[in-house]
């Protein structure tokens, strides 16, 4: 059966090419110099860890993470196991949770623009003074676009998930007198877990592109709260600072990587 | 009470996700006059709080033609747009569908390798890979061009991994009586692997779409000429003073994408489950 | 319904297709279309042109005596006059006409001349009268005074004799010495009586004197200006004779109005003080109009300016009684008999009254004769204080006579010299013998045109230039018809803008075009001045040799002066002009989402020189690649997007 390996080489010969080589070449690059020709060891990786914005931008990155995923995971499950119940509008509500999804970045700016400034429509409507984008809520404001915009993604996640429990079990339990709240936490969940890394991963895949709303709100240097590892990366990018940013890319491969087999590790597990 | 809260709750949050349409729909429609003075606390500081209204005073057409016959910008980049997702779109139908398929079906020494390494890469973040693309398009000399930023997203993994859950689920049984009836390899990928991995396929395609359709950091790091933009860098350059274009071209922006959710719904949401099933 | 859908995504797309070529097309519609070209080297000539017509250097007026009928005229504008050709014709018998008004307005004046001479002659024996009267009354007043001043002391000191010998007397009768003084009274009285007719005696003896010597004062007078008069006459022929009328003069020559009209007024007044005597009268005030017409004859303005303005002189020659004109001899002697009538009548007054004192003296002593003899004796105290008395008012009497007679003096002295004080003096002759002159002169004028046959020809060979008569009309003051003259060349005046003063001067070469095409070249400006109606023009004057170009025909000038090399040349379209400044659009290459675009740059720069087709820039306004946008289809502004026209 090598046969199916010519049906992979077109897309293995190009993932090698634009994916494996070039990121050979960053590992390599991140033990050099700027030019790429001395060989400076773990320098790069020195200057980088030393380095404020990127312990910045990092522990953004992390902190969001840490926020986002166990909260986008939770509501959407909630928001899942109810539209679960529902019978009739349950397919239109679902059809309309993702739609932010389709909703291209540049158009919500505009709104997000006019949502969250000082004297925005948020302010106006709860007669606050909270200057949102210049201050520690800017990150709130990341993990709120985030939520917005995963929502319905995770949802059918959650609900595939569902779908895989078999009617059976909770008939079964029923039976046994086990009321909603144990038919949950008996069955439910349990069975959930197998979605649960993959909706994890996802998630936290999704969580990356968060930078494009944030980067098209606030520009390349926004509030510190909301700086993170793709701002740094593209400043080091226009600065060429191709040594910290190889080290940089490459400590972040391996960052994700392990978290990555952790969850897998954890997951098989069960 | 069991019925309705959820039910209330639910709708809160489907017209939590929606309001955005409708805002941007409703900006489009206010003339000059209401704009300026509803987004005068933002535009020029004076004061107060941004007010809007649900439904626009005295609607006009106005910013659509204007848009339409005075802004000749948009379109370049409207069809810059088109133009980048239609060859990745494209691209990743040819390359990866067939990958996926090798990957899904046959047994070829370091099969479960490969699929780990395109599940890891499916993972990485385009700040991870924003070095390696930029080495590779100088090196090939695409740098500031479309096809820099078409290639590397043709080899993208991820719709490889959606095909390949596909594949995956196509009982053995049909390839096997196909074989035993004397169809080659290309025959049954072409006549039984490609229909029935058809939901697979415009499932990827959809969420590639919008990833695409989308797209930000690559045009932004790899395009300098400005001409060569896409719509997801040119709408926030539109100023606040020309509020009506700019709304006007966030919905032109929205009906490509609303038009292809519309489309591939049903896929969009086959295509996202798929991912989560386990093996 | 995913059909639908897919028609609808296609739909979609070929909906903003057709509007994607809309918006272009819309797009290159409102650019503008011009065309640009680089700066170069060239030189700005100014051309300076006009057109005008070829006139005379000279120009000559031919004009006759004002107020003519033009019977016909011969000539029209333009046409060309040999020296000698009949010009026009003046009406015969109007100007026959005229001559003899002159003629009649002489006589009358001379016969005015003559009553003059004689009222004056009257007036001077007046004079001589008045003269004589005033001496002898203060003559007659100091006599008076002096004999009733010693007659009043003599009063004075016999009372005070009396008194004194009253005293001497006093122890003597009073009687004789009150007869004594009686006696001494009628003495004194018949003196009295006696001077008074001495006095009257005297008295006509003078007026007898007085009479033969006005007699003699005024025939003195009369022959004197009697000489005067010839003398005058005598120098204005000189003067006709000697002073012929030049035709030309005449129309150079300006009389000042002013003067004129005084002189004028003079002679109205002179004729309106006229007495109503004369049977002329009505001639004169007929004539008076041409005699003020003949003062507009230039030449006698001169002997004008002398004129005595003194008018009351000649009024007071008249203002005596009008009766005595034409006095004679006898008349004037009765007249000063007459006049001197009342002084013998007080003589006589006075005599009659002395008589009656005499009388009254007379008739008191032979009183108080007749009370001595009625033996009344008086006191002799009585007497003294009677005689104090008298003494006191004797002296008085004296004191007032005395006072009288200095009154009496002082008047008569003062009437003296009224009478001798002097009189002005008196040009009435001189000017009526100028008036004559005047029309003497203009009456030789006339009739050397009816001589002429009232025909009037050039006197030069020429071009009529203007004809300012009219055939039936008066003949005007000043010009009646222009000449060019032939002989003196031609020259062309063109009038051009005062904006073109820096690029034309004197001696720059010019072309001359005629309107027929003849074309003289190498002439050069003669003179350029600011017009004189119209201080925006200039006149610029070109010398014609002789005969190049006839007068009248017009013609064209063109001087053309080139300037220095310029670097930086531009066609003057490209240059536009905002505050006082100078800019130009250059063509600047611009990156943007469409693709390069042209647009157009707005660069100010600093004109040194222009003509109509072009500009010289200052050096370095310029980059040497720039291209200036020389035509646009639309208005430009800074940044305005362009396309070249190729």
């Amino acid at each position: 059966m090598r046969k199916g390996f010519f049906f992979v080489l077109p897309s293995l010969t190009g993932v090698i090419l634009f994916l494996l080589l070039p990121f050979a070449d960053v590992v390599r690059r991140s033990f050099f110099d700027v030019l790429g020709n001395a060989f400076v060891g773990l320098r790069n990786y020195q200057t980088v860890f030393q380095n404020g914005a990127f312990l910045q931008a990092a522990s953004n990155t992390l902190r969001f993470t840490a926020v986002c995923i166990p909260l986008l995971v939770t509501v959407s499950l909630a928001a899942a196991v109810l539209l679960k119940e529902q019978k009739g509008m349950g397919s239109i509500f679902k059809s309309m949770y993702l739609v932010p999804m389709a909703i291209p970045v540049a158009s919500v700016v505009l709104l997000w623009k006019l949502l969250f400034d000082r004297s925005g429509i948020l302010n106006g409507l709860f007669s606050l003074e909270i200057d949102w984008m210049n201050s520690e809520y800017a990150f709130w404001v990341l993990v709120f676009s985030y939520l917005w915009k995963n929502l319905g993604y995770d949802v059918i996640l959650w609900l595939a998930g569902l779908a895989g429990i078999a009617p059976e079990i909770y008939e079964a339990a029923r039976v046994d007198g086990a009321g909603q709240w144990r038919c949950f936490f008996s069955i439910t969940l349990p069975n959930l877990l197998p979605s649960l890394y993959t909706i994890t991963v996802l998630s936290f895949l999704n969580s990356f592109k968060a930078f494009r709303e944030a980067y098209l709100v606030a520009g390349d240097y926004p509030h510190q709260s909301m700086y993170l590892m793709q701002h740094l990366f593209n400043n080091w990018f226009r600065e060429l600072s191709l040594d910290k940013l190889a080290a940089g890319a490459v400590i972040n491969a391996a960052a994700i990587l392990l978290l990555v087999m952790l969850l897998r590790r954890a997951w098989e597990k069960e | 009470m069991k019925g309705k809260l959820p039910m209330l709750l639910l709708g809160a949050l489907a017209f939590l996700c929606c309001y955005p349409v409708l805002f941007l729909l409703t900006g489009t429609l206010m003339d000059n006059g209401e704009l300026r003075e509803a987004l005068s606390p933002v535009v020029q500081q004076s004061g107060g709080a941004v007010t809007w209204r649900l439904l626009p005073r005295y609607p006009t057409l106005q910013h659509y033609l204007e848009l339409l016959l005075d802004e000749p910008e948009f379109f370049v980049m409207f069809w810059n747009t088109v133009k980048l997702t239609a060859a990745i779109l494209a691209g990743q139908f040819l390359i990866g569908t067939p990958a996926a398929w090798g990957l899904a079906r046959f047994c070829f020494p370091l099969r479960r390798l490969l699929s780990v390494l395109y599940i890891i890469l499916m993972m990485m973040p385009f700040q991870v890979r924003m070095l390696s693309d930029y080495l590779v398009l100088d090196r090939l000399h695409l740098l500031d061009t479309h096809a820099g930023i078409i290639l590397p997203a043709v080899f993208s993994t991820f719709p490889v991994f959606i095909m390949y859950r596909f594949f995956r689920a196509i009982p053995e049984a049909i390839l096997e009586s196909a074989r035993l009836d004397g169809a080659g390899v290309l025959q049954i990928f072409f006549y039984i692997g490609l229909p029935l991995g058809a939901g697979g396929i415009v499932s990827a395609l959809v969420l590639s779409f919008l990833e695409y359709w989308n797209l930000i950091e690559q045009p932004l790091t790899f395009l300098k000429d400005k001409s060569l933009w896409p719509l997801a860098l040119y709408l926030p350059n539109i100023g606040a003073e020309k509020a009506g274009t700019a709304f006007v071209s966030s919905v032109f922006t929205l009906a490509p994408a609303v038009f292809t959710f519309l489309l591939g719904k049903d896929y969009l949401e086959q295509g996202i489950a798929a991912a989560a099933v386990k093996e | 319904m995913k059909r639908k859908i897919g028609s609808a995504f296609a739909g979609f797309l070929a909906f903003m297709l057709l509007f994607t070529l809309l918006s272009r097309a819309a797009d290159s519609m409102t650019v503008a279309r011009v065309t640009a070209q680089r700066a170069r080297k060239g030189r700005i000539s100014h051309r300076v042109s006009g057109s005008g017509k070829v006139v005379q250097n000279r120009e000559q007026a031919v004009s006759t005596l004002a107020g003519q009928t033009v019977k016909a005229i011969y000539v029209e504008e333009g046409q060309q006059v040999a020296a000698g050709d009949l010009l026009f014709e003046v009406d015969l018998e109007s100007l026959r006409g005229q001559i003899l008004e002159k003629k009649q307005e002489i006589q009358i004046a001379d016969l005015q001349t003559g009553d003059k001479l004689s009222a004056l002659d009257a007036q001077k024996k007046q004079d001589a009268i008045n003269q004589s009267h005033a001496a002898q009354d203060y003559a007659a007043a100091a006599q008076k005074g002096g004999t009733a001043v010693s007659r009043a002391k003599e009063e004075w000191n016999r009372a005070r004799k009396k008194l004194s010998s009253l005293k001497e007397d006093a122890t003597e009768t009073g009687a004789d010495a009150v007869q004594a003084v009686l006696e001494e009274t009628c003495r004194e009285k018949q003196a009295d009586y006696d001077l008074a007719l001495q006095y009257r005696e005297d008295l006509e003896e003078a007026i007898d004197d007085l009479v033969e010597k006005a007699l003699t004062d005024a025939q003195e007078d009369a022959s004197a200006m009697r000489a005067n008069v010839r003398a005058t006459v005598g120098a204005q022929e000189v003067f006709t004779e000697e002073t012929p009328f030049p035709d030309e003069a005449a129309q150079d020559t300006t009389a000042d109005p002013t003067l004129l009209s005084a002189a004028a007024q003079t002679e109205t007044e002179n004729v309106s003080a006229e007495p109503e005597n004369t049977a002329g009268t009505a001639q004169q005030r007929e004539a008076l109009p041409d005699g003020q017409e003949s003062y507009t004859t230039p030449q006698t303005e001169t002997p004008y300016t002398g004129i005595p303005q003194d008018e009351g002189e000649w009024i007071v020659g008249e203002s005596g009684d009008q009766s005595w004109e034409k006095e004679d001899p006898w008349l004037l002697e009765l007249r000063i008999r007459q006049e001197n009538q009342p002084l013998l009548d007080a003589a006589d007054q006075q005599i009659r009254l002395l008589k009656g004192e005499k009388e009254e003296a007379d008739a008191a002593l032979a009183d108080y004769l007749q009370k001595k003899a009625q033996s009344a004796q008086m006191s002799v105290s009585e007497m003294r204080r009677q005689l104090t008395e008298e003494v006191r008012a004797k002296r008085q009497a004296y004191e007032d006579a005395v006072m009288a007679a200095n009154d009496g003096l002082r008047s008569a002295a003062q009437a003296a010299e009224n009478a001798s004080a002097p009189k002005g003096s008196d040009s009435t002759a001189e000017i009526d013998a100028i008036t004559r002159e005047q029309k003497e002169l203009e009456l030789s004028k006339l009739e050397r045109l009816l001589a002429a046959d009232g025909k009037v020809t050039s006197p030069i060979n020429g071009v009529v230039l203007s004809v300012q008569i009219l055939t039936g009309e008066k003949t005007p003051d000043g010009t009646a018809i222009l000449l060019s003259d032939k002989a003196s060349g031609n020259k062309l005046v063109v009038r051009v803008s005062q904006e073109q003063d820096a690029y034309i001067a004197r001696s720059d070469p010019v072309t001359v075009t005629t309107g027929s095409g003849k074309k003289l070249e190498g002439l050069t400006v003669d003179s350029v001045r600011t017009d004189e109606e119209d201080a925006e023009q200039l006149d610029v004057t070109v010398q014609l040799p002789a005969d190049a170009i006839e007068a009248g025909v017009s013609a064209t000038m063109e001087a053309v002066r080139d300037s220095e090399l310029f670097d930086c040349c531009i066609p003057v379209q490209a240059l536009y002009e905002d505050k006082g400044g100078y800019y130009v659009f250059v063509l600047t290459e611009k990156e943007t989402v469409l693709g390069t675009e042209l647009s157009a740059q707005r660069i100010d720069v600093q004109v040194l020189d222009k003509n109509e087709t072009d500009a010289a820039l200052q050096n370095g306004s310029l980059n040497g690649g720039q291209q200036v946008i020389v035509a646009s289809d639309k208005t430009l502004a800074q940044g305005s997007r362009v396309r070249l026209e190729q």
